[in-house]
């Protein structure tokens, strides 16, 4: 039987951010590091021990493939793509945590209406 | 600064495993250079730090299905890197703990009880003879290097009594390494049993923390609930004995420990020799506290000559050749005492120990007596002295026996 997108899910962290990384274009490893950095206002990086673990789980599991060498790269530095697995995994872990976010909002929206008069009431004693 | 930072980190990238290495490590570096600057150095180490100790438990050596296995229900979840196998464990998993386990303890043994910083021949005045066994000699008056200003009899340790180790039965006390006789040091058994007890506490912690580290890899490795129950129950069993067991490393290092170079010779502190009028004695000696002055502690000696000298080198008397033939017709009656000093650091030695020591003192009063010389043949023993002693003791190994060169009465003082 062929692996779903389902049977990967939850994603870590370190792997979503990966995965949102290379869903805006083919990137080599410091490039990933760069753009989630980017893309999470610089609160989450990831050192290249924490990339390099995820990319090589991510390739196992064909999430992610690695192009083919470029001759223009002195360096030799791979560059690595989302795969059509890889976009479907991100898509459902996407609408995972949506579902996450929607019941976080309507769990915390009560506490936050009794929240509110609390914050907004000066406290006693004080004019 | 920058290139010692740089081979810190390839050092760190070379102890990955190789399949990660040789696939991940020259991008690692390079994105190390680049990101040195905004991610700062620790905290690329600390990074590569971490994914060398992840990339280690998640090894194919460690985990030897994972590449054939398929695609586990969650493989990335979050911060869930430490991959647990739940394959049975195979035989050569078995196998390979136990030779840990037996290298672990082969190597804790060998560091107690072997002592090669200290394995030498016994005392500068004891040295290895031409056939491996151990040489004292003449005695001459010379002032001890130890006790500068107190000038007494000290042997002056050329060849004249040697004693082949190879000779020795095992079990007379002394013992043989490197072709060596050791005599145990009265000096460092002073504080013998405290270090001793110090070293059986961390062998026995040892051996226990190596038995629960084995039991836990076991259990990690087996998914029948009737295989760990039996792990358990068989690791619990193992700690109890090596919790309970005795570990009597006290006499293997004692056994072990020769005398050290820098100690003086072992002697009595005075000795007085008398020839027996009567009859024959029977050999004794008795180490006792003197009765009449407290600092007093006499050994007391009545046998022949050929007698007390089996004993002093701890051999059968059969094994002993030649000289004349008052050796075993006189008896004499030898009253020595031991230097307080010397015998106050030996009541904290066994007993054994104890008579190694006197065994020492006696081998010295024969030289510095009775003017003593020896020296080891290949022969059989002599069957005249075979037949008048006891026949049970006739098992020692013959090819080597003591031949008595030289031997003088003693001067009766």
């Amino acid at each position: 039987m062929k692996p779903g997108p389902q049977q990967h899910l939850p994603l870590s962290p370190a792997t979503l951010h990966v995965l949102l990384a290379l869903a805006g274009g083919d990137l080599h490893g410091y490039g990933i590091m760069l753009e989630v950095a980017r893309h999470s206002g610089g609160q989450y990086k990831i050192g290249p021990g924490t990339l390099y673990d995820n990319l090589k789980k991510l390739l196992a599991a064909r999430l992610v493939e690695e192009l083919p060498g470029d001759d223009d790269d002195t360096r030799g530095r791979r560059t690595y793509r989302l795969t059509r697995l890889g976009s479907a995994v991100l898509s459902a872990e996407t609408d995972r945590l949506t579902g996450v976010l929607r019941h976080a909002r309507r769990a915390l929206s009560p506490l936050r209406a009794n929240l509110r008069p609390r914050l907004s009431s000066p406290a006693p004693g004080r004019s | 600064m920058l290139a010692l930072k740089r081979r810190l980190y390839s050092l760190i990238l070379r102890l990955h495993p190789a399949a990660f290495r040789s696939r991940f490590a020259r991008e690692m570096a390079l994105d190390f250079d680049d990101a040195l600057a905004a991610y700062g150095f620790p905290r690329l180490l600390a990074d590569a730090t971490r994914s060398l100790i992840r990339q280690w438990m998640t090894a194919p050596a460690f985990t030897p299905n994972a590449a054939a296995a398929p695609i586990p229900s969650h493989p990335l979840l979050a911060g869930h890197y430490l991959a647990i196998d739940d394959d049975n464990l195979k035989p050569f998993e078995i196998l390979r703990g136990m030779l840990i386990f037996l290298v672990f303890a082969f190597l804790i043994g060998r560091a107690f009880n072997a002592h090669p910083g200290h394995v030498a021949p016994i005392q500068p005045n004891l040295s290895a003879g031409h056939d491996g066994g151990v040489s004292i000699g003449h005695f001459s008056h010379t002032a001890s290097p130890a006790n500068p200003g107190h000038s007494e009899a000290q042997p002056d340790y050329s060849q004249t009594l040697a004693i082949p180790t190879s000779s020795l039965p095992s079990g007379h006390g002394m013992s043989a390494r490197k072709g060596h006789a050791a005599y145990v040091n009265p000096a460092a058994k002073v504080v013998g049993p405290q270090t001793e007890s110090w070293k059986e506490f961390l062998t026995r912690c040892a051996l226990i923390t190596a038995i629960v580290w084995l039991t836990s890899l076991l259990l990690r490795r087996t998914r029948s609930v009737s295989a760990r129950m039996a792990f358990v129950a068989a690791g619990l069993f193992v700690v109890a004995c090596a919790a309970l067991m005795p570990l009597h490393l006290a006499d293997t290092s004692a056994q072990a420990e020769p005398l050290h170079p820098g100690n003086p010779p072992l002697h009595f502190e005075s000795a007085t020799i008398r020839l027996r009028p009567d009859a024959q004695a029977a050999h004794s000696a008795t180490v006792a506290s003197g009765a009449g002055a407290a600092s007093a502690n006499l050994v007391r000696i009545d046998s022949s000559i050929r007698t007390l000298l089996a004993q002093a080198c701890n051999v059968p008397p059969e094994s002993i050749v030649g000289g004349p033939g008052w050796l075993d017709s006189d008896s004499y009656d030898i009253t020595a005492t031991i230097d307080p000093p010397t015998f106050a650091a030996m009541q904290s030695l066994s007993p054994w120990l104890q008579q190694s020591q006197v065994r020492w003192m006696e081998q010295e009063l024969l030289v510095s007596r009775f003017h003593l010389k020896v020296h080891v043949e290949s022969r059989q023993p002599n069957p005249a002295i075979r037949t008048t002693t006891n026949a049970a003791a006739t098992d020692i190994p013959s090819a080597q026996v003591l031949v008595i060169d030289h031997i003088e009465r003693p001067s009766e003082n």
